[in-house]
């Protein structure tokens, strides 16, 4: 028996549908607009972020202006051992950035995870400025507002993308980010069908009554927060190669800004919704890009438009029954 | 340590209490008539100060020269109407707006404001920083014990107290007060008792501003203006309210007397870790004692 | 032979500044009794279930739960000791649909929360008793709806079915029937108690319909401001000249 209903935005099938959708689109939008189709790749692997942003806010009820900081790890990750260790086998150091955070966010989070609402927000946010000041004053370590350079890494342990022309790496990095994504999105959704996860929904409905319930609601909020700091600093290890360069930038709170506006956007309260938040942003980044720098002007905008006019996001729109049912007359066409 | 230096280090303290106080009694202001904590808030300081060293350095030296009076008079008024017109124009749709909506709805679409105004700063004044210390220079310094000490900081500790006085005068001596703390006791029976209490939020919100655009202005002369101050003093603000207390007068006071005598503590001896340090103070604070210590009604 | 009592109060306090909440309640329980606890408004009956389930610690005074000292457990604690309540308002999983709400709540009881990677609804075990409750409560109907979608009567069933989902030996409720319309009131108290028998838990039930309060209770416990004024078979106590004073006193006019 089947027993739960499922919408659109919270379904396996919208999943695998969107996952098989990037994959078809790059080669399409690479002939269609050439440069265009890295934009995609970008927003894959923020989509991880995302995903793992809303694992505390759209489930567990935690929204953090912090997340920068894990982001920061996991791309700071993989600056500092290619420059101290020499490692290039992004695998390794993926493993060593996921080992960093899991220290850091357990650390941190036995502590914020204590607070609800503003303090948690912002307790987390003087923590993500604490490791950005970092980043920005010990230049001779972390190369200050100039960065680190990243090197072409070696991937899946043995393929060495160095010698590959600038298209052609972008392309391998491309399907290389989807199957971190399959795995990732994979991973999150067991959690968030699981006993676990629903337990990380109780709590953000109704604490005292999951306390009730005999449940020690610190200790999955505390498991919540370190999953959650996992994924973006996995998205932000991710990030570096393609990026080429590790800035402050990266751990700064914009950066922060940029999960909570990619979340919203698709709507926290769908697993689907910070992927198809994430793949909008990064074109609606790069597009406003060609008008203005001032792109954060153009997000805070519409950070608080989407709040004000759509605070169930896009995939909430979606899920509206016009749409669901012009949606099921196209599923019978034939095809 | 002598005791000139500490008498010097006491007279920083509260300089830097004085900034804290006109911050974080707006924040308890505007939280008192809606119950929100507005992130864009130290943004509002933030313009004060922008708007300071852009007149100062443009027209007032023009028109006034080396005129003290006009160095005071004419920028700080222009930075506090151009704060009000900002708040009341920008940040009052929205707050009221998101008015009863919950915490994370107005955390968020408070920090897309905070984003706006961090974005318009550099539309407006650009990246590099920006310092207009005339004041501050013209002043002259004191002789406190065997060291000097800047005229332009003690004025900002006086002005702050007068403030300090007449806010308190504002909120428990005057019909507005009156209707002000009802209304941050018990909004719905306020509203049912026939307070308007539209025009009230109207009212706090230019209080609340005039005091953060004040704040920035008064803060320019001893410093810089660029981006990131914004977010810079909404964490020190935040601390204070923390340890304050969300809602209280004298939290407001207590709260950013602490927060400055922990930040001047740690610039003193462990510059690199002033964000940890006031991150454990707010932490221990929200621990033992949550609603602050000049909380607690 | 002597029964050994279930649960034994013995002067229990809390004062809230100088608010004598409660103030030296004593009395005791028989397995399987059902237990209703009247009182005008500010009686300290929601307060006595607040101690009894964990939610705040007395001051001073003893609870004994099945011969162990239960005073000092909190809300984890106690619900681990077997005694669950209910609460006056509803408090749900809105976001969750009613199934979705008993199969966490009969997880919770096993403690597979922790579990990360099996999904919830693939638990048969749990899946059964989940939709046995739902049976046992009457919410068979609506399964799959969100709470917000369905009556306050059925609400307030979810709310206790997800009390009983835990199985304790001892349930405490707090005003079943508030709230919910006249005409669904005994409805409502059929099913509860039904599923109550069913589960042959021990109740404590905080009740201000006097009409429910005649039809149901085993014994009833009259409280006024923070003291046991009286216990008794309902006809008994009810009939008593001081307590027809209280309670007529109360909102019971």
């Amino acid at each position: 028996m089947m027993a739960v209903s499922r919408e659109l935005g919270n379904s396996f099938r919208a999943l695998i549908a969107i996952t098989v959708l990037i994959a078809i689109l790059y080669p399409i939008v690479g002939w269609l607009r050439p440069g265009f189709e890295v934009i995609l790749t970008y927003g894959v692997i923020l989509s991880i972020a995302a995903l793992g942003f809303n694992l505390l806010f759209g489930y567990t009820g935690l929204l953090s202006f912090g997340h920068a900081a894990f982001f920061g790890i996991g791309a700071y990750t993989i600056g500092l051992t290619l420059k101290y260790l020499n490692l290039r086998v992004l695998e390794a150091q993926i493993i060593i950035a996921v080992i960093a955070t899991l220290l850091f966010s357990a650390l941190i989070g036995s502590i914020v995870v204590r607070y609800r609402g503003i303090f948690f927000a912002i307790l987390i946010l003087v923590i993500a400025q604490v490791l950005w000041g970092f980043y920005v004053k010990f230049y001779h370590i972390t190369g200050g507002t100039d960065g680190l350079k990243i090197l072409r890494p070696i991937i899946l342990g043995f393929y060495e993308t160095r010698g590959l022309g600038y298209g052609d790496f972008n392309m391998v990095y491309h399907y290389y980010a989807l199957a971190w994504f399959l795995l990732m999105t994979y991973l999150m959704w067991r959690i968030v069908n699981s006993p676990f996860g629903y337990t990380l929904k109780m709590i953000k409905d109704a604490e005292d009554r999951a306390q009730a319930l005999g449940i020690n609601t610190y200790k999955f909020k505390l498991a919540a927060f370190i999953i959650s700091a996992l994924y973006v600093a996995v998205s932000g290890a991710l990030y570096a190669p393609l990026n080429r360069i590790v800035t402050p930038e990266l751990a700064y709170w914009t950066m922060s800004g940029k999960m909570v506006f990619m979340s919203i956007l698709g709507g926290t309260s769908y697993y689907m919704g910070p992927i198809v938040g994430a793949l909008v942003y990064v074109y609606f980044e790069s597009i406003a890009q060609f008008i203005t720098v001032h792109w954060f002007l153009i997000m805070g905008v519409l950070i608080i438009a989407t709040m004000f006019l759509a605070p169930i996001g896009l995939m909430g729109l979606i899920d509206r029954p016009g749409f669901k049912r012009i949606l099921s007359s196209l599923s019978k066409l034939p095809i | 340590m002598s005791l000139d230096l500490i008498v010097l280090y006491t007279l920083d303290t509260f300089f830097y209490a004085s900034l804290i106080f006109l911050i974080v009694s707006g924040l308890n202001i505007i939280y008192g008539v809606l119950r929100i904590v507005n992130l864009a808030h130290a943004s509002l300081f933030a313009l004060g100060a922008y708007t300071m060293a852009w007149i100062t350095s443009t027209y007032v030296i023009k028109i006034f020269g080396d005129s003290l009076v006009g160095l005071i008079t004419l920028p700080l008024l222009t930075a506090v109407i151009v704060t009000i017109i900002a708040s009341l124009a920008l940040v009052m749709p929205i707050l009221t707006y998101a008015h009863g909506k919950g915490d994370a709805f107005q955390l968020i679409v408070t920090f897309g404001l905070l984003l706006v105004f961090e974005e318009l700063f550099q539309i407006i004044w650009g990246r590099a920083p920006l310092a207009a210390g005339q004041l501050f220079f013209m002043l002259g310094f004191i002789d406190i014990v065997d060291k000097k000490y800047p005229v332009y900081k003690i004025m900002v500790i006086a002005v702050t107290g007068a403030l300090a006085i007449i806010l308190w005068h504002v909120i428990y001596r005057t019909g507005f007060g009156l209707v002000f703390r009802a209304i941050a006791m018990d909004p719905e029976m306020s509203a049912a008792l026939g307070v308007n209490v539209g025009r009230v939020v109207v009212i706090a919100i230019i209080l609340a501003s005039t005091l953060a655009g004040l704040g920035g202005a008064l803060y320019l002369p001893v410093a810089s203006i660029a981006p990131g101050v914004s977010l810079e003093f909404l964490i020190i603000a935040f601390v204070g309210l923390v340890i304050g207390g969300l809602g209280s007068f004298t939290g407001s006071l207590i709260g950013a007397f602490i927060v400055s005598l922990f930040r001047i503590l740690s610039v003193l001896f462990i510059p690199e870790l002033e964000l940890v340090i006031l991150f454990a103070v707010a932490a221990v604070v929200l621990l033992v004692k949550p609603e602050g210590i000049g909380g607690g009604r | 032979m002597p029964v050994e009592p279930m649960l034994q109060t013995s002067g229990l306090r809390k004062y809230f500044g100088g608010v004598k909440a409660v103030d030296g309640v004593s009395f005791s329980m028989t397995g399987g009794e059902r237990l209703f606890i009247v009182g005008p408004n500010g009686a300290g009956k929601t307060t006595l279930v607040n101690l009894i389930s964990g939610y705040i610690i007395p001051d001073s005074g003893t609870i004994i739960f099945e011969g162990r000292d239960v005073t000092r457990l909190n809300l984890t604690g106690k619900v681990r000791a077997g005694i669950a309540r209910s609460f006056q308002l509803v408090n749900v999983f809105w976001s969750l649909t009613v199934l979705e709400n008993l199969l966490i709540a009969v997880a919770s009881r096993l403690r597979v929360n922790i579990n990360m990677v099996r999904g919830l609804e693939s638990y048969k075990e749990i899946l059964e008793e989940a939709l046995e409750l739902a049976e046992l409560s009457g919410l068979t109907e609506v399964l799959e709806k969100k709470p917000t979608e369905i009556s306050q009567g059925d609400r307030k069933l979810l709310d206790i079915a997800i009390t009983l989902a835990l199985k304790p030996k001892l349930v405490m409720l707090d005003e079943p029937t508030s709230g919910v319309a006249t005409r669904e009131k005994f409805e409502v108290m059929n099913r509860v108690l039904k599923a109550l028998d069913k589960l042959g838990a021990t109740s404590i039930i905080v009740e201000h319909d006097m009409e429910i309060v005649k039809r149901y209770a085993d014994r009833v416990l009259v409280m006024q401001e923070g003291k046991n004024i009286g216990e008794g078979a309902p006809s008994d106590i009810l009939s008593r000249e001081d307590v027809r004073r209280v309670l007529l006193g109360g909102a019971y006019a």
